[in-house]
């Protein structure tokens, strides 16, 4: 009954007007950012980091979480009305759901999705809730050498899980490690890499790099296509699906849920993953399958359930190992750190009130999201209408003022240019840039692993591999590249990513 | 022998190189340390070195199968955004919140392929009203407003 009391002593904490009222904005924001095309929740957590300073920090966890999950939310809305991934997790919504909008079916569609997603969210934040203690407690146990090993297996699967090609993934992991050693080295003081500047003897934030890559440089790459939006508005009526469609759906959204909850909690994963392979799996199991790209809604039902249910259990490696699993949770580790909080698994014993506020405050947010979002999609359907050459502007003023409140440094707000253009460069040479930024968060942390683990056992590097634990996650780590190496599943890899 | 010509791969590999080839000649002026007691420079050099063989890989996928080839760089947008952060870098510290704003805005919008000035002139109103508002008196962070004044 350790889990009752623990839900118990979280609800006690996210329910309070305070925090309430934070989860509310996060969540309004992440709709806000899911349903616009080009802003995502990468680049929205670095900017708004700054502005958590003053809050206490379960009031800012809970805002920043709240910001991820509802654009997952919100991104099923662009996809559905304008055919447009809101976020880079609706890609395979647009293709059924923009067929059911343009046949009239858009309310269904757009409820069907904001349901689907609900269902996956309480599902996700009880497994969480179910998961990461008893995780924790598994990582407390672990010495140097196996906790290399597991950060090495997160960056192998966050490379597998990359779109494009394995090889230039993995360069761009080794990118990120090796921004993440710019710096003061911890044992020596040694400067490295940092070029006689001073903001960089205590690293590169990496709120510069994500607002450098992501918010700078996909404003370049946005600009560059320019933009044609046709969309369906007119179309919003009856929202409530009918009973046919519930029933063909509702078994999608199960499915859908349990794909994404499953990969959302590998390294690596999250909410991108789990959608493209819950349509595949759907398309695949379908007695129908020709329906799919033609407005099936089942199509529509599982990639959402499965990007929320993604979204959620993500939060699990970052919340019980300390471990972030991808771009997003490497920002809330630098979120937990600016106030003062050491992710970790010690964070759960020494914190509960902060882990089981946030986890608690996630089912909250799934509420509000559904009964947010239903009535409110005029009012998101009007945002759409905002045009980008007015948008983006306001981002970038956002984004500078983010990064120069950070450190008052108008030197990183230099730094983040440059790394715009570094950003700029990766999107036009086909490098997903996702990978290097876990990489740079991970890599300062394996370094230190790596140091401490090789000195315990005199420089025998034959300890990973005796080890059991450091061998399995290892052996691991290469079965996923092999597996990815092999014809058939590459080109299985390839149709999944091709299908958008 | 068809021609050569080269792809998003061949010059993604020329990074990677780059990169790579530049932590280990700088990380070699750490101290290396060994296995047993790491100095430094391990670290760096052995990712550095990683990350170059990686580069020499895809560099060479690149010359030897079909890649994507590059798609032409547009110069406009880069150049005014970049512009528009380091005008905010260098203003931000001297002439305040207001000039920085207002020259992000004036300067991100130049990269509109149409000019609407009015449009211009309420964007860049609203805009930095809203920094002040918010930024200034709403989350009381530490900003300069005005230039000259303190």
């Amino acid at each position: 009954m350790e889990l009752l009391h623990n839900l118990q002593v979280g609800f006690g904490v996210a329910l309070t007007y305070t925090n309430l009222f934070y989860c509310l904005i996060g969540v309004s924001l992440g709709t806000l950012i899911g349903v616009l095309p080009g802003i995502g929740p990468v680049a929205t957590i670095a900017m708004l980091l700054p502005a958590t300073f003053a809050l206490p920090p379960v009031s800012a966890l809970i805002l920043l979480a709240g910001i991820y999950y509802g654009a997952q939310y919100g991104g099923s809305t662009t996809a559905i009305l304008v055919n447009l991934p809101g976020e880079s997790s609706s890609v395979v919504t647009c293709l059924d759901g923009y067929q059911m909008a343009r046949q009239g079916r858009a309310g269904p569609a757009l409820a069907i999705a904001a349901l689907g997603s609900f269902f996956a969210g309480c599902v996700g934040t009880l497994i969480i809730a179910g998961f990461a203690k008893p995780l924790s407690d598994l990582a407390l146990a672990l010495g140097p050498i196996e906790k290399f090993s597991l950060m090495a297996l997160g960056l192998v699967a966050a490379v597998a899980l990359a779109h494009g090609s394995l090889v230039k993934a993995i360069g761009m992991v080794l990118i990120g490690l090796l921004l993440g050693t710019v710096g003061a080295d911890t044992q020596t003081g040694q400067m490295r890499f940092t070029f006689g500047i001073p903001e960089l003897a205590d690293g590169i934030g990496f709120v510069v790099v994500a607002m450098g890559i992501f918010g700078f440089g996909e404003i370049i790459a946005n600009l560059e296509h320019g933009e044609q939006r046709e969309v369906f508005t007119s179309n919003v009526r009856g929202l409530f699906p009918r009973g046919e469609d519930l029933k063909a759906a509702w078994k999608a959204v199960v499915r859908g849920t349990a794909v994404g909850a499953l990969l959302g909690i590998l390294p690596g994963g999250g909410a991108v993953l789990g959608s493209f392979a819950a349509y595949t799996l759907e398309k695949r199991i379908s007695k129908h399958p020709e329906r799919f790209g033609n407005g099936a809604i089942e199509g529509v039902a599982a990639p959402e359930s499965a990007n929320n249910a993604g979204a959620q259990t993500s939060f699990i490696p970052l919340l019980s190992l300390g471990i972030p699993s991808n771009a997003v949770m490497a920002l809330m580790v630098g979120a937990m750190i600016i106030h003062g909080i050491t992710p970790g698994p010690q964070v759960m014993t020494e914190r509960p009130d902060l882990v089981w506020g946030m986890i608690a405050s996630m089912w909250i947010g799934n509420l509000l999201l559904v009964v947010l979002n239903l009535p409110l999609i005029r009012i998101w359907v009007l945002l759409l209408k905002l045009p980008y050459r007015l948008l983006f502007p306001t981002i970038l003023v956002l984004c500078c003022v983010g990064i120069y409140t950070l450190n008052n440094s108008a030197t990183e707000v230099a730094l983040a240019a440059l790394f715009g253009l570094l950003g700029y460069i990766f999107i036009k040479l086909g490098c997903e840039p996702a990978p290097l930024l876990l990489a740079m968060v991970l890599g300062p942390m394996m370094e230190d692993e790596l140091r401490r683990g090789m000195t315990i056992h005199r420089g025998d590097a034959t300890v990973f591999l005796r080890s059991p634990f450091s061998l399995s996650m290892l052996l691991l780590a290469a079965a996923l590249l092999i597996a990815i190496v092999v014809p058939a599943v590459r080109r299985k890899r390839e149709e999944a990513f091709q299908e958008a | 022998m068809r021609k050569f010509r080269p792809g998003k791969d061949f010059f993604a590999g020329l990074v990677y190189i780059a990169f790579g080839s530049a932590a280990v000649a700088i990380g070699r002026g750490y101290a290396l340390g060994t296995a047993a007691r790491m100095g430094p420079g391990y670290f760096p050099v052995l990712v550095g070195a990683l990350l170059f063989i990686v580069g020499l890989v895809v560099a060479a996928r690149g010359v030897f199968s079909k890649s994507e080839r590059l798609k032409r760089l547009t110069i406009v947008p880069l150049a005014t955004v970049l512009a528009a952060v380091l005008l905010f870098a260098v203003t931000i510290e001297q002439l305040g919140l207001v000039v920085a704003v207002l020259a992000v805005v004036v300067v991100g919008y130049l990269a509109n392929a149409r000019w609407r000035p009015l449009e211009l002139a309420l964007l860049a109103g609203v805009l930095t009203a809203a920094s002040v508002l918010i930024f200034y008196y709403g989350l009381k962070l530490p900003f300069k407003v005005w230039p000259g004044t303190a």
